[in-house]
């Protein structure tokens, strides 16, 4: 139970493929810290290897008694799973409008990764790929077809 | 003597008269014959050509027909480019990242209605 709210919380933070590879890394090195025989090796992975809002969920669940080894394994293996959008935008997305766009995409199909790649020749709109499906939602595409 | 002569002279000059009037009736029936084949020939003929030539025009029409295809493609294709170069120019730098925002949402949402998400 713990283990899934611990990921409730975390899958609110990451968005993006790249943010899911960048915390199963994470997660790996905090696994590996529990095979070393220095009993500090897991707080120390956690404070060096690992971002602090992503460490702040970990050791809020292990302080309240979650088994770190399952606690772990457990996320590792959730964020391995997620299916992920591809989604090919014109422009450099802040934070919030990722956030936004990342909220319609979850509203839409639920827990979903969003893989993002930049390229400006589309001008606006998106091309979208999802489930081995695909649609080009560019405005060159809609010139073209036009 | 004369009586026996008389009647071969006859008799030769009814076969003469009778023969020439076979071969007359054999060249007429000849003429007519080689008239047909030849009138039957020319119709042939006439027919062909006007096939070749109704061919030949069919074919003219449609690889003119494709050239035209061809050349409105090309032009299509020629103007869609530079109808994308001046947007990508335009747009590239009028469009806000709310628009840009908004056009993705707009993508997705006919993404979902096309049946991809």
């Amino acid at each position: 139970m713990q283990n899934e709210t611990a990921y409730s919380d975390l899958i609110k933070l990451i968005v993006t493929k790249r943010d899911s590879n960048i915390l199963i890394e994470e997660l790996s090195v905090l696994k590996s810290s529990l095979f070393k025989t220095d009993p500090k090796a897991f707080d120390e992975a956690l404070n060096q290897s690992v971002r602090k809002k992503i460490a702040d969920i970990i050791l809020f669940y292990v302080s309240k008694g979650a088994d770190k080894k399952a606690l772990v394994e457990y996320l590792e293996e959730r964020f391995r799973k997620l299916p992920s959008l591809s989604l090919t935008i014109a422009f450099d997305p802040t934070v919030q409008v990722l956030d936004r766009i990342a909220k319609w995409v979850r509203d839409a199909k639920g827990e979903v990764l969003l893989e993002l790649k930049i390229d400006r020749s589309i001008v606006c709109g998106a091309i979208v790929t999802f489930g081995g499906k695909f649609y080009d939602g560019g405005y060159a595409n809609l010139i073209k077809t036009l | 003597m004369d009586e026996e002569l008389k009647k071969a002279k006859k008799r030769a000059k009814k076969i003469l008269t009778s023969t020439s009037s076979e071969v007359d009736e054999i060249t007429r029936k000849v003429a007519l014959d080689i008239e047909a084949i030849a009138i039957v020939q020319i119709k042939e003929m006439a027919a062909m050509l006007k096939e070749q030539v109704r061919t030949s025009q069919e074919d003219i029409k449609a690889e003119l027909e494709e050239y035209k295809k061809a050349r409105m493609a090309e032009i299509d294709e020629q103007v869609k480019l530079k109808v994308l170069e001046i947007s990508k120019q335009v747009l590239g730098d009028a469009i806000d990242l709310k628009a840009h925002e908004e056009l993705v949402i707009k993508a997705l949402e006919n993404a979902k209605r096309n049946g991809i998400l």
